[in-house]
């Protein structure tokens, strides 16, 4: 097998430590306590950042704008989770639409304006990951939106 | 560097070496993931994923051991 050598620079107290640790978990090298760690930690990313795969649809559903008007809206749906273009003050009506709204359709309440529906997807996903651990419940009881200002 | 706050740069006193043996995947994986993370170095990349991991995988022992000692307050006495 090919191997290939090069070198971590270390401060004396990451030296001193990463020494330790190799020594209490059993590494013969501290180099070797290194490579399982860093793989260790790409492992633990890849677990933790492996999105919720949600199936959208385009439908209707209802959501609570800014004014506190209840509106229904036109937009992509992956119950319970919704998102329209536009943003909780109004909804787009141009070409090139730049804002995008989640919405949690439970409650018809924003969670988030974003820059992008792919952005929107992507905390839909992680949202849902709480929604599973809390057996359903709304992972937060605070009214305001989960994101108070939209990304430029 | 901080312990607790892992940064993707090799601070300016970080003048100790540790060499490291690796297989083609593990370069090549780690080529990736320095990259993706915008660290420029496979070494400081390394650094940083182990004290990340470190810090990761002590929180989840110190987790643990609560939920043991939490386990162990409303059981006090479990059936054998």
């Amino acid at each position: 097998m090919k191997v290939a050598t090069f070198t971590v620079r270390a401060t004396a107290v990451q030296s001193a430590r990463w020494k330790q640790a190799a020594e209490a978990e059993g590494f013969p090298s501290t180099g070797g306590w290194l490579a399982a760690a860093a793989d260790a930690y790409l492992k633990i990313r890849a677990r933790a950042g492996l999105p919720v795969p949600l199936a959208w649809r385009k439908g209707l559903f209802r959501v609570e704008m800014e004014g506190g008007e209840l509106v229904t809206v036109r937009g992509h749906l992956s119950p319970p989770f919704g998102v329209f273009a536009g943003t909780p003050a109004e909804l787009a009506r141009y070409p090139g639409r730049k804002r995008f709204t989640l919405v949690y359709t439970h409650s018809t309440r924003v969670l988030g304006t974003l820059a992008s529906f792919a952005h929107c997807k992507v905390l839909a996903s992680e949202l849902a990951r709480l929604l599973y651990r809390g057996e359903g419940a709304e992972p937060s009881g605070n009214p305001a939106p989960v994101l108070q200002n939209p990304p430029a | 560097m901080s312990f607790w706050k892992p940064e993707p740069t090799y601070p300016p006193d970080a003048t100790y070496t540790v060499t490291i043996k690796a297989t083609d995947g593990q370069r090549h994986r780690w080529e990736r993931a320095a990259e993706r993370y915008g660290i420029k170095s496979r070494g400081a990349f390394i650094a940083w994923a182990a004290d990340s991991a470190s810090l990761i995988l002590d929180a989840k022992e110190r987790a643990d051991e609560d939920r043991r000692f939490e386990m162990r307050l409303w059981n006090p006495h479990p059936k054998k």
